[in-house]
């Protein structure tokens, strides 16, 4: 206990600290020209960006200020409205127009060139995230993290609200596509069955001729069954599949047949045997002992395996 | 040093589970609780709903998110990398390969037109995403939801996680749960599509299949599938994989492994971390209400079009070479439980019509068709 008293830090930080990134920003091209800022929640929990400090200004990554002057030098996003939950994936996007009075989105600052952008946790000591945008930074393009990189870079396409990486947006433009042109699903549905089937049935035709083709070649090249194996070799394949067929029976059948286990087993090894005395015989008689194919699939059901 | 220790001990009762719970929590701890009832007490999948049950438990354990590295979502934590496989996707080909190191498909090869009613099962899918999208989903959000109607959960975590990361947790626990009422979510369909006549149809007795077409197979249907739906590879690339292991007699130890110790592990750290990523705040929204309705209609589209598509087959088909339609539930590909159920319900209408092997068929062929549905829902939508 001692030990895990000395891990708590002083004060509680707030939920979201790990999760909440600043991932975009641009200077000229939010709504009436506005800079703005995108923050994301990376993780796959809604987080509260509400208590949160938001600034532009350089002092307040000095660690030598108390509390108290670096929040004066910052702005507080309100809490206590949804707007500020960011669900999982999402991002949420702050003008920064220097007049708050606008709205919970609007921050108390505005952004130039060069600028540098840091968020505090609501106890005005944890950096949660900081940036510092480039001097060129051209109107029109803003600064991205690829999360996926781990980088930044400028993008020519500003992105706010949606996510930054180029596959992102490629998916979410087939999204949108699909959500647009195919609104009640039938191309979709018809498209994928299509795809389905089509694989399904060139399977089928290629194993239906292959089979045939086999069966053909076996009977053509097999020599007739010599006399002397048949009376050994049959009842060891009769019994083999008898016992497998049973043993599946016994862990799958509980519910159906008469209750009596024997009689069920005793029953399932007389029709296999009925089905294997009207068999296609392959040809070949060997007295070579293999494994039932039915074998694995008795362990597979008795280990009560599944997907 | 007593205000200190007054101080300390004041703040560590605020980072209590106890302190920081919320109802929901609560809730979703019996939730986690049921489930372990369920898997003991009724036997109901007990391998996953065990894993699961206790994931949930441990992942509504509240606390206070202040950097010790412990959630299931917080970076560089132990559960965070156990998690890793679910998030991305790649516990669920692992899964698949065990899956192939055990699958016998000579059913299926010795009657090759059951991979069609494999196929038409997958309809469930397809008519859960046109009523996912009516219920207001992203077309991303619905292809997640819809591919329940595979009856996999394995695909349903592999598609989840790269549609709809958000819904996952809600879609794993729908599939797996559906999973487990496989037994009772179909007869009902069963019965009420097929006439008494239908049901005691004796099949064909199963052809011999030569080792030489089981070694192809894998081999053909890798290069039939994935050639054809590249987005499917993950999963279809190490089912086939998985099942050359078994079949080529060759890799007797790999294939074990891959289907036992391998699988099992795989399936410990999938139903744990599944269960934990169902935290409250996600996992008790209207969505998972939308979510577990859908699963069970996806369900009951599979059963319904798996049973008719065998009907339709039957009007085309020789008589000595009619199908049972009691079989084509099995098209899903809850395996075996569905080709249980068709055996279980032959043998109620027949006592000596054993339709187990029969409906292995369709059953395998389901998770190859659910594999590649989930390919076409990727490629389309990824």
């Amino acid at each position: 206990m001692v030990a895990l008293l000395a891990l708590l830090p002083m004060g509680a930080l707030a939920d979201g600290l790990q999760s909440l990134r600043l991932s975009e920003v641009g200077l000229s091209n939010g709504p009436e020209g506005t800079a703005w800022i995108e923050i994301q929640n990376t993780s796959y929990g809604t987080q509260n960006l509400g208590g949160f400090y938001i600034t532009n200004n350089p002092a307040v990554l000095d660690t030598k200020l108390t509390v108290p002057e670096r929040i004066k030098k910052m702005h507080l996003i309100p809490t206590g409205n949804p707007i500020t939950k960011v669900t999982p994936q999402n991002c949420i996007v702050l003008y920064a127009d220097g007049n708050d009075n606008l709205g919970l989105q609007h921050t108390n600052f505005t952004l130039q060139a060069g600028d540098i952008v840091a968020i505090y946790s609501g106890n005005g000591i944890d950096l949660v995230d900081s940036l510092t945008i480039p001097e060129d930074l051209a109107a029109g393009k803003s600064w991205a993290k690829d999360f996926k990189k781990g980088t930044w870079r400028v993008c020519d396409r500003p992105t706010p609200t949606q996510a930054n990486d180029y596959e992102q947006a490629k998916k979410n433009n087939k999204i949108a596509e699909f959500k647009e042109k195919d609104p009640y699903g039938f191309a979709m549905a018809f498209m994928a069955m299509g795809v389905v089937f089509s694989c399904l049935l060139l399977l089928y035709l290629f194993f239906k001729f292959f089979g045939k083709l086999f069966r053909e070649k076996e009977s053509t090249v097999a020599p007739a069954a010599p006399l002397t194996a048949p009376t050994k070799a049959k009842p060891a394949a009769i019994a083999d599949d008898a016992a497998t067929v049973a043993a599946i029976m016994a862990v799958t059948d509980a519910t159906a047949g008469t209750g009596d286990e024997n009689l069920d087993v005793a029953l399932i090894a007389l029709a296999m045997q009925a089905e294997l005395a009207h068999d296609e015989e392959s040809g070949v008689i060997t007295i070579t002992p293999t494994a039932s194919p039915w074998a694995d699939k008795a362990e597979m059901i008795a280990a009560g395996m599944m997907k | 040093m007593w205000d200190f220790i007054g101080t300390k001990l004041g703040d560590f009762v605020t980072f209590t589970g106890f302190a920081c719970g919320e109802w929901s929590n609560y809730i979703m701890m019996l939730v986690g609780i049921f489930f372990i009832w369920l898997a003991i007490k009724k036997d109901f999948e007990p391998l996953l709903l065990i894993p699961i049950g206790f994931g949930i438990i441990l992942g509504n354990i509240p606390f206070k998110s202040i950097g010790l590295e412990v959630g299931i979502y917080e970076d560089n934590s132990v559960l965070n990398f156990f998690y890793s496989g679910v998030k991305d996707g790649w516990y669920p080909p692992l899964i698949f390969l065990g899956i192939g190191a055990m699958t016998d498909f000579t059913a299926l090869l010795a009657n090759p037109k059951l991979l069609l009613v494999g196929g038409a099962a997958q309809f469930g899918i397809f008519g859960a995403y046109i009523i996912a999208l009516l219920l207001g989903f992203e077309p991303n959000q619905a292809a997640g939801i819809a591919i329940i109607g595979g009856a996999d959960g394995p695909t349903a975590i592999f598609l989840s996680s790269k549609l709809a990361p958000n819904l996952m947790g809600a879609i794993a626990v729908c599939a797996y749960s559906y999973m487990a009422l496989v037994p009772v979510i179909q007869p009902f369909f069963m019965r009420l599509l097929t006439t008494k006549k239908e049901r005691v149809i004796r099949m064909k007795p199963a052809r011999k299949v030569s080792q030489t077409e089981k070694i192809i197979f894998p081999i053909v249907g890798l290069l039939m599938t994935a050639m054809i739906i590249p987005s499917g590879l993950p999963l279809l690339g190490v089912l086939f994989f998985g099942n050359l292991l078994k079949e080529s007699t060759k890799t007797t130890r790999l294939a074990k492994t891959a289907g036992s110790s391998l699988n099992d592990i795989v399936v410990i750290l999938l139903g744990l971390t599944v269960g934990c990523s169902t935290q409250a705040s996600e996992f008790l929204t209207a969505d998972t209400i939308k979510i577990f309705i859908l699963g069970a209609v996806a369900f009951a589209i599979a059963t319904c079009s798996g049973v008719l598509f065998v009907k339709v087959m039957n009007l085309f088909l020789p008589q000595h070479k009619k199908l049972n339609p009691l079989i084509g539930n099995a098209g899903v590909s809850a395996v075996p439980m569905a080709a249980r159920i068709s055996q279980n319900m032959g043998l109620k209408y027949d006592k000596h019509n054993y339709l187990l092997m029969h409906a292995m068929g369709p059953n395998v062929a389901g998770v190859i068709g659910s594999a590649i549905a989930a390919g076409a829902l990727l490629g389309f939508l990824g």
